[in-house]
Parts: C-alpha cells; structure tokens; sequence
C-alpha cells in the first residue's frame, strides 16, 4: 500500500526506536522515504522535525512532524486502520496492558542494557546487566498473562507489545557478541526465549532489522564517546 | 464494553497529583466509582497485588482488574467510555500524536527543572535552575498560543491539560512557600489564563487537594535559612512545621510531601507516573 507519496521517516539504522516503527510500517505495508540521521551531527531536517528532544525517529507524514516511537507506533496503526492487521488490541483493558509494559520497556529495560553497552567499568556493567536480567523475568510473567498460551505477546499475530520488546532483540545479540552475556536464556526465560525465536522468523519484520556488525560498530562508537 | 455491571475502583493517596490526573477524567467522563485512600507507608495487601510491578498509586481497578500508571489509565479511561463524556484525546490520528507527545513533555522536560528551581537554596544555581524551568515553560507558552484555544487540544481538557493541570495549583503554591514568582502574566499571558482557567473547569474545580494541608505536608524544600526572600514572620507556612522540615516529625511522617514534580526521574517511590 502506498504511502500517499508523502511520508518520510527520519531515523538511524541501529536505532531499536527507529526499527520498532519500521517494523510496524513493515506490517501495514505502507512505502516510505527513509532518511538515515547523523545523531552525532544532527541535520537540519532533524532539528526543525523534533525542536524539543532531537531525537530519532520522527515520522513525517504530509510535511507534519510525529516524534516518540510508541505514539508513531498507534499513529500508524490508526492511520493505516483498514490495512490488516492491527497493531493495537481492540478490547481497551487489553490495550490499556500492553501500554502498560511498552512504556516498561522503554523505562526500566532500555535504560539498563543501554547503561551496560556505555558502562565505563566492569562493575558498572554487571549492575546494569543484572537490571536488563530483572526487567526480562518481569517480562517473561508478562508474556505468560499476555499471549494467554499463544504465540506472541498480541495472541496470534505480532503486535504492539511485540513491536515494543522485538525491536530490541537485535541489540540483545550485539550484547551477546560484545561482551558474551546471554540476555534471553531458555533456563532463566523460556517462554521468552522461544517467542523471540519465532519474533525474529515474523516475515512483517525481520527485513527492517540490521545486522548485528552495525550494532556493534555504533556500540563502539558510543564508547568512544561516552566512557572515558 | 459492557458498563450494566460494571465496579470501578481508585486506589489512590491525598496528594498525589497522578491521583487528580485520574480523578478529573474519570469526572470528565461522568463515571461512578470508590476512592480508597492508601497509606503509602504501610501499603493494602490489595495495592500490592493490584501493582506488583510498581507498588504505587494511582491504580484503577474495574471489575477487578488493575490499570495502573496514571497516564495509561487516562488512556484507558477515554478508551473504555468513549460513547460519554467528553473527548480526552481528539480524533484525528496526528491530533493524539501531538496530544502525547506533549503529555510526555510535562514529566520529561518541564517537571525536572521546575522541581530543581523549587528545592535548590538561593544563590546562582536557583538562578540557573529558574533560567531553566522558564525555558521549558517558554515552550509550552508557544504552543498554547500557537493552537489560539481555550485549552491545549480545544474547548474543552484534554489529555495534555491533564497532563499538565498539577502545575496549575503546585506552581503558585511553590511560589507563595519560596517567595518568588515563576509563571506571571507578563512573561506567560496564555499559560497564565490556562491556569485559572482550568482549576475552574467543571471537572476539575471539585477535585483539588487541600492546599492549606498541602503546603503543611512537609512539602518544604531541605531549607537553608536565606533561602527565602519572606521572614519567618510573614511566611504563610506555620513555623512550627517550618522547623520540623529538617527532621522528620511524626506529621511529616504521616502527610508524605506531594513529589508533584517528582526529583531526577519520573518517579519517586510513593506515587506512579
């Protein structure tokens, strides 16, 4: 489906927020013009798009700005209503949880690995790995109440919630790579460990994810940056 | 949804302005439901249960099931009365985007620095931490003149104002308690008539904290005594509880400060987002 020719998305490749909304355009079947962003040179466009946070992605749609991944996210998802399948669950309790854990995602889970991909010591790294292993177990109840015994987070098909915690994953493996921590394990969260599997085989997202060797090379980027 | 049977619940503590942000939807919306107060230092087994991921208030629970971080209840709440009341979230996809985006402003952007101005003792830094908040307040100003309504989203409150409706009892109190102004009509004419306007709006008028409890509640910043530009003698807080903000005394204990704009992040251990 077109993307009536006026809709761009400001974003940086390695970015889990810019990948979340490229995997909910990717389910809709909307076409785009993606715009890859310097975050360490920030451009014009960007600026002018997100005055307040300048951050990435933006999604611009007949020239009007939407910033914050999860409210681009519903964006779409009203949008592009009639393309199935829908992102959001119908029944408003159902959404209202799945809000819930999203912006728990974002809050508690981003900000501890996050923290250990730019942790300065091996100490500071532990920390926020074992952070990153507390919000998964949470998670991993989550998804036992959420999927109600089925394959995804949204029931049969991936949704919302899967967008939120699947866009991560790619990250998960870089982590894996970098510094040999295992963030999803079948021992500690088996359901979660199989539902990333099957994530990850999602034919609606897995062309927007990149390779771990990006990931790696802006991790290291970052380092460079941030840990002195 | 099915509303013939419906129990709705607020589980929720005095000054918590998450709590208000609940209350005026679920009064936007004309529903029926059971306040109870929690004591947040010796928290209900049914707060436990209804938030083991969290502990806080406020939680919504209908028919038994829990709801809780209060913008998500917001949500919730337009969602699941969307045949009454008025609209919390307008209509048009790209309107909601806005409308969270600068509900999410309030406590990313603005709370912080307008919490750093209230509690930092005097001198450059206040200064510097004032020169921030009216920053933040420079950019809410704009877009509520640029919309040219009588709030954020149109005529009525909506989910920004929600978001932002604390402010307009918290800011005025920080400014009596510290002496100093923050949002005058000079330097923020729309914002200013925002505020007035909607403390008196008819969801919101009848569901204020008591202020007088409120500023006594050990609300105080960790003062130094050039802190603030009145006299012991002309402040509006009693002296008595003036003395016990240093050291913990058996009111302050009891009436928890109203984090209202809650420290580095956004949230602190007693109330929820």
């Amino acid at each position: 489906m077109a993307g009536e020719g006026d809709l761009k998305l400001l974003g940086l490749l390695v970015s889990p927020f810019v990948v979340r909304v490229r995997m909910a355009l990717s389910m809709k079947g909307v076409s785009y013009e993606y715009i890859e962003v310097d975050v360490f040179n920030k451009s014009e466009i960007l600026l002018k798009s997100n005055p307040v946070h300048e951050k990435v992605p933006v999604l611009i749609h007949h020239g009007k700005p939407i910033c914050e991944s999860l409210a681009i996210v519903e964006y779409v998802d009203e949008v592009w209503g009639g393309a199935a399948p829908s992102i959001l669950p119908a029944d408003p309790y159902e959404r209202a949880i799945a809000r819930f854990w999203a912006a728990y995602i974002d809050d508690k889970l981003f900000p501890a690995w996050i923290g250990a991909v730019k942790a300065a010591t091996e100490e500071e790294k532990a920390e926020k790995v074992s952070q990153t292993l507390a919000a998964l177990a949470r998670l991993e109840e989550a998804f036992a109440k959420c999927s109600n015994g089925k394959a995804f987070f949204g029931g049969d098909t991936v949704g919302y919630l899967d967008l939120a915690l699947g866009c991560n994953l790619f990250w998960f493996e870089t982590l894996r790579e970098m510094f040999d921590v295992e963030l999803i394990d079948e021992g500690r969260t088996p359901l979660l460990a199989s539902w990333a599997q099957r994530f990850g085989e999602a034919a609606a997202v897995k062309d927007v994810v990149p390779n771990v060797d990006k990931a790696v090379e802006h991790a290291k980027k970052m380092r460079r940056m941030f840990v002195h | 949804m099915d509303h013939q049977q419906e129990k709705v619940q607020l589980l929720g503590m005095w000054a918590s302005p998450y709590v208000y942000k609940v209350k005026w939807a679920l009064s936007i919306k004309g529903v029926e439901y059971e306040y109870v107060e929690e004591d947040l230092r010796n928290k209900s087994s049914q707060l436990l249960e209804h938030n083991t991921v969290h502990k806080k208030v406020p939680v919504l629970v209908y028919n038994g099931k829990p709801v809780a971080e209060s913008d998500i209840i917001v949500e919730f709440i337009d969602d699941a009365w969307s045949h009454r009341g008025g609209r919390i979230l307008p209509e048009d996809p790209h309107e909601r985007a806005m409308a969270r985006f600068w509900a999410r402003f309030v406590p990313d952007k603005l709370s912080p620095p307008i919490w750093k101005w209230f509690t930092t003792a005097g001198g450059e830094e206040q200064d510097a931490a004032r020169e921030a908040a009216m920053e933040q307040l420079r950019v809410l100003e704009e877009e509520l003149a640029n919309g040219g309504n009588e709030f954020f989203a149109g005529d009525s409150v909506g989910l920004v104002d929600l978001s932002l409706g604390a402010l307009a009892y918290v800011i005025p109190m920080y400014e009596e308690i510290i002496g100093e102004r923050l949002v005058t009509e000079e330097m923020f004419p729309s914002l200013y008539a925002w505020m007035g306007r909607f403390l008196a709006a008819p969801p919101v008028k009848d569901h204020l904290p008591p202020m007088e409890e409120l500023k006594l509640s050990g609300s105080l910043p960790r003062a130094t005594p050039g802190r603030s530009r009145r006299t012991a003698a002309n402040s509006p807080v009693a002296p008595s509880s003036r003395r016990h903000c240093c050291r913990p005394s058996l009111r302050w204990q009891r009436n928890q400060p109203p984090k209202v704009v809650g420290g580095g992040g956004r949230r602190d251990t007693l109330h929820g987002r």
